[in-house]
């Protein structure tokens, strides 16, 4: 995975490969996802675990609820993926 | 194999508690009124609502809490035992105000919320039935229960209204009344629909319960069987003597404790012990409106002082993700008992819950139709991890072969797979599918109920679950029917066909795949595939619509036309695929 992505962009890649009826147009990035869609806590898992396999890395659970929103995600993940290496 | 009865030398210990439950639902015979009174609510009436609340309210434990709230926000509120008779006092004034009485379906869908708790009881306490509709159903499921439960009346919030409701109200021509409950503040106004608070607010909260008979129906739960139909299981007022005596034996329950029963009442568990077992006991009720959240669950256990909790395999495997130190520095000195339900918790689970806790967990065995706990692993029982323990005191349970001339056949013999059995006739055993006698009576042989769970009996006397009998997925706690599944994705314009099967899976037992045969014109995509899985999980809700889609050329079935899921899956899985014979065509 390339550094300079869009974040925002590849979360919502994510989210909408477990649940493509997610408009990505209309999601709030200040509600949780489980409060603006049908994305339960085993979507919300493999959310997790898909990114974490791209990362490479664990994410603890105790970070988890930060990732609960779309803006949360933003913010929590820019950091970590500006720290990857540049693919070659 | 022999057809004979068990030779138990449990026989005593049953004898005594049937003579127990038959204490507190026997209709009283003259000259023991007095035994009754301080039990029931007298002239042989008996109603859920009265033991679980005002039975309580009457004593000096009406300042106990019954219910502590946590909100998803942080917010919390506390219902005394008298505040709640109080409340579900005045739900059964709003019922009576709209003409709603004995018999007639009230549903509930919403979130963990207080009205939902209220609105249940109160239900019950004028004699109507309770049916509680699971919050993240999708449209299909939610319309399909609603109309075959004959609902009158739904609660329901205005969000949830808005999203799931409205677009199906005009299919819905029974369902008389919604009931909003704002989830923000004050409800919407939402036209054909009733503001529940204001309701409320208008209601006298006194309230005396009618006389009840112990076979009044009192809660109406849907489970799903294979086919697309669910089945609405029917549950009477009589069966609170079970929820009590199992809350009590099975889960240790006393009045001073704080229980935390983590599933929603959508679903059994979550009326069972989630509301009325416990709340029978006089204990307090933890009941968080969040969904699971690891760090937020440590929290509530260590806050809230939790001493009993009641959870879930998948929860409790989200939880075996964490950091074992984690649970170092968890001070849940309060937490005596742990119990899980809902599928077999597997050894690796037992062995974390005595890491994690220094207790084990004890596995609890029983479905929508036994309306409690069966089989568990009890209070003292020594845990073999994987077994699911043994019959509850007055409960007969025996591994079962069905014969062909329509009788069972019991087997004596330890560790020999076959289908579980109970001796039909426990208190809340359920006591018919809604319009459906042929599929009920289907049910029972030779006095026996046969679950469709597939298990063993060792030398000792524990069972252990080995599957289910038929097609029916078992998913995360919660039975999914593929029928209802295949039916969703075949109303996509791209799908000819549909097989729905439950696969092996570490987190959820067994996770929801579709294999889908498109039409001749359509060709196989990401952007097809995601299209379907997007129209499942739009009508079904995330947790009944499929996790993952196969394309297939085509589906193998048997001459007469019917689905051979179990051959899709033993393909799926590479193991051996039985007998052929029937196949008309090689779907592989």
């Amino acid at each position: 995975m390339q550094s300079d992505i869009d974040v925002r962009k590849w979360v919502i890649d994510h989210l909408v490969a477990i649940a493509p009826e997610i408009d990505p147009a209309m999601v709030d990035p200040e509600v949780s996802f489980r409060d603006q869609f049908e994305f339960d806590s085993v979507d919300f898992l493999n959310f997790v675990l898909a990114i974490e396999d791209e990362l490479g890395r664990r994410i603890p659970e105790v970070e988890y609820p930060k990732l609960s929103t779309l803006e949360g995600c933003v913010a929590w993940l820019t950091p970590v993926v500006n720290k990857l290496p540049v693919a070659s | 194999m022999l057809c004979e009865t068990l030779g138990e030398s449990r026989g005593e210990t049953a004898a005594r508690s049937i003579s127990a439950w038959e204490r507190l639902v026997r209709r009283p015979t003259p000259g023991n009124e007095s035994r009754q009174s301080s039990i029931a609510l007298g002239g042989g009436s008996i109603n859920i609502a009265w033991q679980a609340v005002d039975r309580h309210a009457e004593t000096s434990h009406r300042t106990h809490i019954a219910l502590r709230w946590l909100g998803r926000s942080g917010m919390a509120r506390l219902i005394s035992y008298s505040g709640l008779r109080d409340l579900t006092n005045q739900f059964a004034n709003v019922l009576v105000g709209l003409d709603i009485g004995k018999g007639d379906r009230v549903a509930v869908l919403t979130g963990r919320i207080p009205e939902l708790y209220v609105a249940a009881l109160g239900t019950m306490k004028n004699r109507s039935v309770f049916c509680p509709l699971f919050s993240n159903f999708g449209p299909e499921p939610i319309r399909t229960r609603l109309e075959l439960g004959d609902a009158r009346v739904l609660v329901t919030t205005d969000r949830l209204y808005l999203r799931k409701i409205a677009p199906l109200r005009a299919l819905l021509p029974r369902l008389e009344y919604v009931l909003i409950v704002g989830e923000d503040g004050p409800a919407a106004e939402i036209p054909g629909t009733l503001d529940l608070a204001h309701l409320m607010a208008a209601a006298s909260d006194r309230f005396t319960i009618p006389p009840t008979d112990p076979e009044d129906m009192a809660v109406l739960h849907f489970t799903s069987g294979t086919t697309g139909r669910p089945k609405g299981a029917i549950h009477v007022h009589g069966a609170v003597a079970a929820h009590h005596a199992s809350a009590r034996h099975a889960l240790d329950l006393t009045p001073g404790d704080v229980f935390w029963c983590t599933a929603d009442p959508g679903w059994v568990t979550g009326t069972s012990y989630g509301i009325i077992g416990p709340l029978t006991i006089g204990a307090t009720l933890v009941v968080d409106q969040e969904e699971f959240d690891a760090e937020r669950w440590l929290h509530i256990l260590e806050e809230e002082q939790v001493t009993v909790w009641y959870t879930a395999p998948t929860a409790i495997r989200m939880l075996m993700r964490m950091d074992p130190a984690r649970f170092r520095s968890l001070d849940t000195t309060a937490l005596r008992y742990i119990a899980s339900v809902g599928e077999p918790l597997e050894p690796a689970a037992v062995h974390w819950g005595e890491a994690a806790f220094g207790q084990p967990i004890h596995d609890t065995w029983w479905q929508t139709e036994t309306g409690a706990i069966m089989i568990a692993n009890g209070p003292g029982a020594v845990v073999k991890p994987g077994s699911f323990g043994r019959p509850l005191p007055g409960v007969e349970a025996a591994i079962v072969h069905r014969c062909r001339d329509g009788g069972v056949a019991l087997e004596t013999t330890p560790d020999t797979p076959g289908e579980l059995a109970l001796r039909a006739g426990w208190p809340s055993m359920f006591r018919g599918y809604l319009a459906e006698p042929g599929r009920y009576n289907a049910c029972f042989r030779d006095g026996w109920y046969l679950t469709g769970d597939l298990a063993r009996r060792d030398a000792d006397g524990d069972y252990w679950f080995i599957g289910r009998a038929d097609d029916v997925i078992k998913s995360a706690g919660h039975l999914i029917s593929p029928g209802e599944v295949e039916a969703v994705l075949r109303e996509h314009p791209a799908v000819a066909d549909a097989a729905v099967v439950g696969l092996p899976d570490p987190l959820l037992l067994q996770m929801v795949k579709a294999f889908i045969v498109l039409k001749e014109d359509r060709s196989e995509s990401e952007s097809v595939r995601r299209d379907i899985l997007g129209h499942a999980r739009r009508r079904l809700g995330a947790a009944v619509a499929p996790r993952e889609i196969t394309f297939k050329a085509d589906l193998p079935k048997t001459r007469s036309g019917k689905l051979m899921r179990r051959l899709l899956k033993a393909r799926e899985l590479g193991i051996p695929e039985g007998d052929r014979s029937s196949l008309i065509d090689d779907g592989a």
